[in-house]
């Protein structure tokens, strides 16, 4: 009869008894009345077919004797045993003599074991009697009936955590034991499987009376293996004592992260040579970060040895994500890049994994813990944490992370998972060890519009390249637009195309409707480093495009003479442009103030007093009054100004 | 709303009317007026078949979206290989567009170019810069250095190239590559092939362009295509290009169930 069985029949003979007459003892284990080791109850079989049932407090190891006796007349007691999960283990009749019963046996667990006493006639047998139990070997927190001391107060076994996952990165499970007293005892601590086996022991040595010890054990068996997820025991022993604690050994893990919040920004893989195809919106891929697939299962956390499945780095391609060698998408074991706007609140939703690998085989993660929820703990490199709901294997759980801080730029995004249980006291306890994903993360101002970046996603390959222009610390637009105008004056080996001032990657029916070779200029500058002004307003507003911050090209002027400038790359000043005729039929600029400032990576202006002349006060424009820059570009006065944009290609 | 169209059309003028005077400038500069009549459209160039005394083609990049090809061209015998001139090379419907894409080129050069008769039927610059067109092939030859010389074989054999383009007899239709979509049961991704007609001609680039934010990734066993998260209804246009920039685009739809 299983336990569930036993306490439904039970129950329902509860139902016949009680419409006869009272019952002293109840019929099932729920009411079961706890019967302590040296005490001694009295019980009454009141009417036929009733059965009084008993709680014992066993510990693992420990011997118990429990007895009927001083059976009134006509009382012939049967007494029947059954451990913590309701099964029976053993039953007697006449075993200590004038129709009472006895029972001696070794507890092989640590719980709550069941007595049940009936008569033996169970239809008519009525009768009393009274039942007492025994305790002999180990320790016990209850008072014993045997010689034997009592050890509970001298004897101490602390668990860091009663719930431990040793395949978290990081996971040590610290065991403290001290036994009261002076000199010295032979301590043996050890991890015991649920039937009572030795996997490891951990400390066996000659220990000092009065001390806290601090044993570590790593979740492994004698032969190094991890030990599967399940119920195990630890036991301190020595000094004539024993203590035992129950250890949960569970598998947790994420197994997939996806990112969200109102602060996200999706990104793209452009449309590179070496990519093949069509350009690649990042979450068309699937989640951002996912662990490789195991050989036992989509959801399974570990490789068929055992231990647990590598975690991904961030790919650092930035031209497409990364692709088997037949040029699929590898959907599994990668981690993607993100973005989100700067101080914003990331959202993660991880997804946790739902079998452990043991012997070659999947088995369960030993969750969930009965009476003992688990909850995963995020924590973003902040202090600030986040705690979900209960988990169960597979589940899917949503957090924010603590606010992103407010730099611009490549960052890479650690999102630590741990998890904790509630003890019984209703507080919640780290358990040792986390899970850690790292993530390539950009932060901008915020998403493109789409008419300036495709999609309204920025393309990972620009910002990769606009992030190394941005540095560490780069928080407010101005300080970004100045970054990027210089990066592309400076950062990139370009040089003005001085015999015609033609662009290279810029083209379109007219100066304001234009498309910019983006995907070449990316390409380790395809189409060559010798541009003109055109290609470095479009450079400009698009890369600030992609940060999220959003420009216009100013062209000014129509044939006008220059003041002497200095082109990019160039060396110095010179008003010798086109062969000497240092005049330009236009000239493009960035502007993200509609005209009343500029930035331009193109050129140089002497920002002196006298601009046609040496000596030289070299100014690269960097959200210069567009008035100022008039005065010092040109020396003659400029006719029309326009706005217009390129959209990269 | 009238309102609203006449105030939005009264907030443009000036940008317009500043463009269009600039348009009207930049015409006159370059004599658009006087252009002589284009020669027939041209079947189209294969820019990598160019074959110039002294140079190598060293990279080819096609664009089959925009029926473009840039070649690199580097200096032959030398030991290290680097590209010192490139040319981009364009086909298009027609002559009209062609030419409205040289002004467009001439209009984003900062200089004034010169005109030069040698080369296509128009054609504007110097020898480290040129533009021009050929009926409905533009062109842009650059140096990719200073001191580039591209009056050495690079500009001839260009101009002998355009010349030698068979013209598109009128009426005649062009071939063009051509290709059967097979897709299975729309999944997630969905893996789809492309069966290219044998008689017609080859395809020297694919390209494709997809609605609703899904994408195409090639693969060894063929094509997937990557929706968006959802229920979509996606189009794909597979733009196919041949050696010499003959362009066919086709489309096909799938719908990705709820």
């Amino acid at each position: 009869m299983s336990g569930r069985a036993l306490f439904r029949a039970l129950a329902a003979a509860v139902l016949v008894v009680a419409s006869v007459s009272a019952d002293d003892h109840a019929n099932d284990g729920a009411g079961a009345t706890l019967l302590a080791p040296g005490a001694a109850l009295g019980g009454v079989i009141e009417v036929g077919g009733d059965r009084d049932v008993f709680r014992l407090a066993a510990e693992l190891g420990r011997s118990y004797t429990v007895e009927t006796g001083q059976l009134t007349a006509g009382m012939d007691s049967v007494l029947v045993l059954y451990d913590p999960s309701g099964q029976p283990l053993a039953e007697d009749d006449d075993g200590a003599g004038n129709l009472a019963s006895r029972l001696t046996f070794t507890a092989a667990t640590t719980g709550n074991h069941y007595l049940l006493v009936r008569h033996y006639d169970r239809q008519n047998g009525t009768g009393g009697y009274r039942i007492a139990a025994s305790a002999s070997g180990g320790s016990s927190s209850e008072s014993s009936s045997s010689a034997a001391p009592p050890v509970s107060a001298s004897s101490e076994l602390v668990l860091a955590s009663r719930v431990f996952d040793p395949k978290l990165a990081g996971a040590e499970l610290e065991l403290s034991t001290r036994r009261a007293g002076s000199g010295s005892y032979s301590a043996q601590l050890e991890v015991l499987d649920a039937q009572g086996q030795t996997v490891r022991q951990v400390a066996s040595a000659s220990r000092s009376r009065g001390r806290t010890y601090r044993d570590r054990w790593d979740g492994r068996d004698r032969s190094g293996r991890f030990v599967a997820p399940g119920d195990y025991r630890v036991r301190f022993t020595g000094g004539g004592g024993a203590r035992e604690q129950t250890l949960h050994v569970v598998r947790l893990g994420v197994r997939a992260v996806s990112f969200g919040g109102t602060g996200r920004v999706p990104l793209s893989y452009h449309r590179a040579e070496s990519w093949s195809g069509s350009a690649f919106p990042v979450d068309n891929a699937g989640p951002a970060w996912t662990l490789s697939r195991s050989p036992l299962g989509a959801g399974c956390l570990d490789a068929r040895d055992g231990s647990p499945l590598d975690l991904p780095a961030p790919w650092w391609e930035v031209d497409g994500p990364p692709r088997s060698s037949s040029g699929a998408l590898l959907e599994r074991g990668r981690s993607l890049p993100v973005a989100y706007r700067a101080g914003s609140v990331a959202q993660v939703t991880a997804t946790l994994g739902d079998t452990a690998a043991h012997d070659g085989r999947a088995v369960g993660c030993n969750l969930p813990l009965s009476g003992r929820p688990l909850r995963l703990v995020v924590q973003g490199g902040a202090a600030a944490s986040a705690m979900s709901g209960e988990l169960r294997p597979g589940d899917r759980v949503t957090l924010d992370l603590p606010p992103l801080d407010g730099r611009l730029g490549k960052q890479v995004l650690r999102v630590r998972f741990g998890f904790a249980y509630r003890e019984d006291d209703g507080s919640w306890r780290a358990i040792p060890g986390a899970q850690t994903s790292e993530h390539t993360l950009y932060s901008v101002l915020g998403a493109p519009l789409r008419e300036d970046v495709p999609g309204g996603r920025p393309w990972v390959a620009a910002l990769e390249l606009a992030s190394g222009w941005l540095g560490d610390d780069t928080r407010r637009e101005d300080e970004l637009l100045a970054k990027v105008t210089r990066g592309i004056n400076a950062g990139l080996g370009l040089r003005y195309e001085d015999t015609q001032g033609a662009p290279a990657y810029t083209d379109g029916p007219d100066l304001l409707t234009n498309e910019l070779d983006l995907t070449a200029f990316l390409a380790n500058r395809r189409n060559g480093r010798r541009v003109n002004c055109l290609d470095c307003a479009s450079l400009v507003t698009q890369f600030a495009a992609q940060l999220g911050a959003r420009g216009k090209i100013l062209i000014m002027g129509w044939d006008f003479r220059l003041n002497y400038l200095k082109g990019i790359g160039g060396a110095s000043f010179t008003n010798g442009l086109f062969f000497g005729y240092h005049a330009f039929s236009y000239h493009a600029v960035a502007t993200f103030d509609r005209g009343a400032s500029i930035h331009d990576a193109c050129l140089s202006v002497d920002d002196d007093s006298q601009p046609w002349r040496s000596p030289f006060v070299e100014r690269l424009p960097l959200g210069m009054p567009e008035s100022r820059y008039r005065q010092q570009l040109g020396a003659d006065p400029f006719q029309g100004r326009a706005l217009g944009q390129a959209t990269p290609r | 709303m009238r309102f609203l169209a006449l105030l939005l059309a009264l907030s443009l003028t000036p940008v317009l009317a500043q463009d269009a005077a600039r348009q009207a400038s930049l015409a006159e500069r370059y004599g658009v007026p006087g252009w002589p009549a284009s020669a027939p459209s041209r079947v189209g160039l294969d820019p990598a078949s160019i074959q110039a005394e002294g140079w190598q083609v060293l990279e080819v990049q096609r664009d089959a979206r925009r029926a473009e090809a840039r070649v690199g061209f580097a200096r032959q015998g030398v030991a290290v290989q680097v590209a010192l001139a490139s040319l981009r090379l364009r086909r298009h419907p027609g002559a009209a567009e062609a030419r409205r894409a040289l002004l467009g080129a001439l209009g984003a050069v900062q200089a004034t170019l010169a005109p030069r008769k040698d080369l296509g039927d128009l054609a504007y610059g110097t020898r480290g810069y040129v533009v021009g067109t050929y009926s409905n092939l533009e062109f842009c030859l650059r140096a990719a250095k200073p001191g580039v010389d591209l009056e050495q074989a690079l500009l001839p054999a260009l101009a002998a190239a355009l010349r030698a383009t068979a013209p598109l007899e009128a009426g005649a239709p062009l071939a063009l590559p051509a290709a059967e979509v097979e897709v299975g049961q729309p999944a997630r991704p969905t893996p789809f092939r492309l069966a290219f007609a044998p008689e017609a001609p080859e395809a020297a680039a694919i390209a494709f362009a997809c609605s609703g934010d899904a994408s195409v990734l090639r693969t060894a066993e063929g094509y997937t295509l990557y929706p968006a998260p959802g229920p979509s209804e996606v189009e794909v246009r597979v733009f196919l290009c041949t050696a010499d920039l003959r362009q066919r685009i086709q489309r096909f739809t799938v719908v990705f169930p709820q």
